[in-house]
């Protein structure tokens, strides 16, 4: 990774893909009943930060990210998750579509993918056959 | 893989997985009318058929000479159910979307925009028949 444009934009993904698994973590201490599906984002997003990280190795080093609160009630906290994982979903396909590189587009939009294929699976969208 | 070779490659893709919908939609013509099944099978074909049609046009007027279809495509294994049919559905899916991912690192701007798209639409159709949310869909080597 070669440019500044794209450092910038690897370091603001990181810290969004960790601030979405750190919301996970804390959701599922909040509330037991929602660990399946917390479970789930927070291995993804724990997994995209990590690669990111890993491109930056030598560059230089990634900010810190903070989990957003958590509602009080399980049904909004399982609607924040949808709603963070919807705009993840966004955020790396604005990325992907932004970055200089090929390489770094790809993986983004595959970041992307992956958060949208959990949203449609999280709100029962994509009405897949049980195998 | 320069721009054009990849949105050929793409357009491969979309050949292949029109000739693999259609071979299962004749396993799924038997099932009664509005079976999720049938229903989905339909419309994976209606998008991949638009997005060939995207590309072709699109590879045109760029002054290339669109990829054709294969008369046939091989299918990596016996149709004889409707199991079978999800199967190869989310193959076709997993296939097309990989070689979306190889279009989006060799284009820029509204092609990066039309491929990018496209491989998103894939993934959720995987997922739509059956799939699981991996974290790096359409990267296979990760």
């Amino acid at each position: 990774m070669e440019s500044a444009a794209d450092i910038t934009l690897v370091v603001d993904a990181i810290a969004a893909e960790e601030g979405l698994a750190a919301f996970a973590a804390k959701a599922a201490r909040t509330h037991p009943g929602l660990a399946s599906l917390t479970q789930s984002v927070r291995v993804r997003g724990d997994a995209h930060a990590l690669f990111l990280r890993r491109a930056l190795v030598g560059l230089e080093a990634a900010g810190t990210s903070r989990a957003e609160s958590v509602p009080r009630t399980e049904q909004a906290a399982r609607a924040k998750l949808v709603l963070l994982v919807r705009r993840a979903e966004r955020a790396r396909l604005a990325e992907c579509l932004a970055s200089e590189s090929g390489a770094l587009a790809r993986v983004l939009v595959s970041m992307s993918a992956s958060h949208a294929a959990a949203g449609s699976l999280m709100t029962g969208t994509s009405a897949g056959p049980r195998r | 893989m320069n721009r054009i070779e990849a949105l050929q490659d793409c357009l491969g893709a979309e050949h292949a997985a029109l000739f693999g919908y259609g071979a299962l939609g004749g396993v799924l013509a038997g099932v009664p009318r509005g079976e999720p099944d049938l229903e989905r099978a339909r419309s994976s074909y209606a998008a991949h058929s638009a997005l060939r049609d995207a590309l072709t046009e699109l590879i045109s007027t760029k002054g290339a000479q669109p990829t054709a279809a294969a008369p046939a495509y091989h299918l990596p294994f016996a149709l004889a159910d409707g199991n079978s049919c999800r199967r190869l559905a989310r193959l076709l899916e997993r296939r097309a979307a990989s070689v979306f991912g190889l279009a989006v690192a060799a284009t820029v701007e509204q092609d990066r925009v039309l491929v990018a798209t496209a491989l998103m639409e894939c993934v959720l159709r995987e997922v739509a028949w059956g799939g699981v949310a991996e974290p790096f869909p359409a990267i296979p080597e990760l």
